[in-house]
């Protein structure tokens, strides 16, 4: 069993009354771990976030950083005090102190050499030893987010937050960065907590990821589980590209206008459900005769996306080699062709029997 | 998709507004605030209760002489306005659109006069043309022993004007640098001369400048002091003055006060809406392209003679006769004696102004920031009340609150500098406010979780961030202390001279030789603040 590095319990805070931006948080983040709070603005990752940091007084509920008690039981311990580093969305790099004084400005208890020789090894870790003596303005976002990086690690925190780190940077480097970040973190083996919104982010960047909604956890699990099994209809859905097929539940399979899904859910029979699909999980064919339709293409370079529309009004996705070119408007035959089990959804959480399919 | 996130995701940091502050916060930042508010406040709260505690008040309000000041008042300010617009908007349109030879250095030579502090340029004014002035010594020779007496609406009319029109000269210019040129070269392609052009689309353009600009040069004479007082004018200022000097009867002059601030905080009403409105204009249009110069033809030797006329009465009339004064007083051996000592007491009591203003406007600054909302916004505009009190108001207020609840430091050089303290307080916490707003809570945040303590991050991250507004909040504060009159005039310590002061006696008692070289300091001094002003309000136009 891997250590609990940091734990959240019954975790709450609001701005103003009866509107809790975090609700009774729960969480726990191993020693090791990269953790992706991902979720909608406004859901409450970042004052989760800043929360853990200490740079918000939680209303109640407690936080437990390397097994000592950060927040709760009226005791608050101040930002400066919880070995926490933190890596801002502005980064927040002083304009007024050069790039090695930036780095080591976490590092005033050292004496000097010993200071200046972590300044100078994390300088190396993020590949900017030669920028040392150069001022912030100086420099590019990406090389601003790296330095950001090696102040918030100099001080050898327990525990290492992101607030929406690549925010900032346009999408080339944005790519470019969360792979060096992952490399860095994991080569030292960090513990992290970052915040973002951005759904890829999350599942390249994170070893797990708990997507929140409204103050609240909906998930937490590796990116493979959020993304294949959501546990509520809101994580399919924020975890995008998916359309919502409206069914009920039969004998044998769950019915829809375009066929049979043949999963077994424990609801009664004639129960309306919704299946998530994604634009895989279907196939179709020319008809002359079907009631459905090719709506639009969307060219995606290897694939082209079609939207298509069920004779209910309904579009869902799916795609085809970029060499077939059907034009909008041709009558086609869809079917559900997924090769696994698609997650199924009453009233807004996942019904599937996990323990028999997987 | 992202970046739409990213721009929804920013107002987060405003939520920090709504934080309780923590103890250490009250102590640093609240009490010093509150106190901070509180010196600002109890003189005037002091005035108003003894304006309307006053059994004739009304019986006063209602007096001739008291609806005559009111009258004068108006007339003055009203008419110096008015020409201070006639000369400022073909002044700013001659050095900014035309062919006019020299135009950058008319440019400049138009705005000196803002540098000079009325009571100096009205000292110049009567050194000049007034009884003893230069004009007469030179023509004594000839047999002329009286000049038409400068004194009175017209020497305040003449004086007022010259050193005020450049505030509408300076904002007209920049309105008509900014202004999108294709306006006027539409007006053209549909038929209109250039003469129609300017009428019909230039001129009400620059309505919106030119109406704050007038507004500021109403203020201007509104709460001005010295120079009605050498030009011996009865508008507001100075009758409240002679009010304090001559009677017993002090609620009097607080009542005339408090007409004066309502009269004042009406202007100042309408200012603040123009002022939103004219930003609006110069902002609305972007202007990519310089305007087309216009070729003066055979009109360049009238407006010629026109700037020159006008630079010689602001600028090179006030300096010749300067000169004159400081040569013949350094020849009569005048000049050194005094000029030493005041010129101590003022740098001291500048020093000491510009210092304990800071300090006070630093908390100020920092909760209006950092804890934005209702309690902190209204500490901040206690401390610009100034703006809406001429400096004659709030020494007076000082001295009957002085006199009655705080004798032990009245007519003490505390006194004085609690005074400035008041008059510019809006300078200090505007220069630190603005500068502190640049700093983002991020750097404090990110200091703290990288092990330092409030204080250590407050001196070593916020500190040097807001360096620039705290050294612009001491010049300020310094150099237009330096300046001040009426404030220094009835609050300084017996005996206690200064620069102003110098020059006021020296004016008084019509020893212009004597006031030449304070009034030639003064002068220097306070040509760096409003340099930056004029510099600052160019910038926006690089051409």
């Amino acid at each position: 069993m891997t250590k609990i590095a940091v734990k959240t319990a019954q975790l709450s805070k609001s701005f103003e009354p009866d509107q809790s931006v975090v609700h009774q948080l729960d969480l726990d983040v191993y020693a090791g771990e990269i953790l992706a709070l991902l979720g909608p603005s406004g859901c409450g990752k970042t004052t989760s976030l800043r929360l853990i940091a200490g740079f918000e007084r939680p209303d109640s509920g407690s936080i437990a950083i390397n097994d000592q008690t950060a927040a709760g039981d009226g005791l608050f311990v101040p930002p400066e005090k919880r070995g926490v580093g933190m890596v801002f969305q502005d980064y927040a790099l002083f304009p007024h102190l050069t790039i090695h004084e930036n780095v080591g400005f976490g590092l005033h208890n050292k004496p000097k050499p010993e200071a200046n020789e972590i300044v100078t090894s994390m300088l190396e870790l993020v590949g900017l030893q030669q920028f040392a003596s150069r001022y912030p303005h100086e420099l590019s976002g990406g090389q601003r987010q790296r330095i950001a990086l090696a102040r918030a690690l100099a001080p050898q925190p327990f525990l290492l937050l992101l607030d929406e780190p690549f925010s900032n940077l346009d999408a080339d480097l944005r790519t470019q960065m969360r792979i060096e970040v992952r490399q860095i973190l994991k080569s030292i083996n960090a513990t992290a907590i970052f915040v973002t919104h951005d759904q890829e982010e999350a599942l390249y960047l994170g070893d797990r990821i708990a997507l929140m909604n409204h103050g609240r956890v909906e998930q937490i699990g590796h990116p493979e589980e959020i993304f294949h099994q959501p546990a509520t209809r809101f994580v399919a859905e924020f975890m995008g590209g998916t359309d919502f097929l409206p069914g009920v539940v039969g004998e044998e399979a769950i019915e829809t206008e375009i066929g049979l899904l043949p999963q077994k859910v424990d609801l009664p029979i004639g129960t309306p459900v919704e299946i998530a699909m994604r634009y895989d999980d279907l196939s179709f064919e020319l008809n002359p005769h079907s009631a459905s339709q090719v709506e639009v293409r969307h060219f995606r370079g290897a694939l082209n996306i079609y939207s298509l529309r069920l004779p209910s009004g309904q579009t869902v996705q799916a795609y085809k080699n970029h060499t077939d070119i059907i034009s909008p408007g041709t009558p086609v035959d869809v079917r559900i062709d997924p090769g696994h089990e698609l997650a199924v959804f009453y009233q807004g959480k996942a019904v599937n029997r996990r323990d028999e399919t997987a | 998709m992202n970046d739409a996130h990213t721009m929804i995701e920013t107002p987060n940091r405003t939520r920090k507004s709504v934080r309780w502050p923590s103890l250490r916060a009250v102590v640093m930042l609240w009490i010093p605030s509150i106190l901070v508010a509180g010196i600002i406040l109890l003189p005037i709260i002091y005035l108003v209760l003894r304006a309307v505690q006053a059994e004739n008040g009304l019986d006063l309000i209602l007096k001739n002489t008291t609806l005559l000041t009111i009258l004068r008042t108006i007339l003055l300010a009203g008419a110096v306005t008015l020409i201070s617009a006639t000369l400022a908007v073909p002044l700013a349109w001659l050095t900014t659109r035309t062919d006019l030879p020299l135009r950058r250095l008319w440019a400049t030579l138009t705005a000196l006069p803002i540098v000079i502090p009325s009571y100096v340029g009205a000292y110049l004014i009567v050194s000049t043309l007034g009884p003893r002035g230069m004009l007469q010594e030179w023509l004594e020779p000839l047999g002329v022993t009286r000049l038409p007496a400068i004194y009175g609406f017209p020497g305040a009319l003449f004086i007022l004007t010259i050193l005020s029109y450049p505030y509408i000269l300076l904002g007209v210019r920049a309105a008509l640098q900014n202004a999108d040129p294709s306006q006027e070269e539409a007006a053209r392609s549909m038929g209109l001369n250039p003469w129609q052009t300017f009428w019909r689309v230039t001129l009400p353009g620059l309505r919106p400048a030119i109406a704050a600009g007038g507004l500021l040069v109403a203020l201007y004479v509104l709460r001005d002091f010295g120079a009605v007082s050498v030009m011996r004018y009865n508008t507001f200022t100075r009758v409240i003055y002679l009010q304090y000097k001559s009677t017993f009867d002090r609620s009097a002059a607080a009542i005339l006060s408090l007409v004066l601030v309502v009269l004042t905080l009406t202007l100042l009403y309408f200012e603040q809406r123009t002022q939103t409105k004219a930003q609006y204009y110069t902002n609305a249009i972007n202007a990519k392209r310089t305007p087309k110069v216009v070729k003066l033809g055979r009109w360049k030797w009238v407006a010629l003679t026109f700037v020159i006329l006008v630079v010689f009465a602001g600028v090179i009339m006030p300096t010749l006769n300067l000169l004159y004064w400081l040569v013949r007083g350094v020849l009569a051996g005048e000049v050194i004696p005094g000029l030493w000592l005041s010129t101590r007491n003022s740098m001291m009591a500048s020093g000491l102004a510009a210092i304990v203003t800071l300090l006070a406007a630093l908390p100020v600054a920092i909760i209006s920031v950092r804890y934005a909302g209702r309690v902190s916004k209204t500490i901040k505009s206690i401390t610009y009340l100034a703006f809406a009190l001429p400096g004659i108001v709030i020494a007076l207020a000082l001295v009957f609150f002085g006199a009655n609840y705080a004798q032990p430091i009245y007519q003490t050089l505390p006194m004085l500098i609690i005074a400035y303290l008041i008059l510019f307080s809006p300078e200090a916490v505007g220069a630190v406010h603005a500068s502190f707003l640049q700093v983002h809570p991020s750097m404090e945040e990110s200091g703290r979780s990288l092990g330092h303590s409030p204080l250590a991050v407050f001196r070593k991250i916020t500190l040097p961030l807001i360096r620039p507004g705290i050294r612009a909040s001491l010049a300020l504060v310094f150099l237009t202390t330096m300046k001040e009159l009426p404030a220094t005039l009835i609050l300084s310590p017996i005996g206690f001279k200064t620069l102003s002061t110098g020059v006021w006696g020296a004016v008084s008692e019509a020893f212009f030789a004597q006031a030449a070289a304070p009034a030639l300091l003064i002068i220097l001094v306070s040509s760096v603040p409003m340099g930056f002003m004029i510099l600052g309000e160019k910038q926006p136009h690089k051409t």
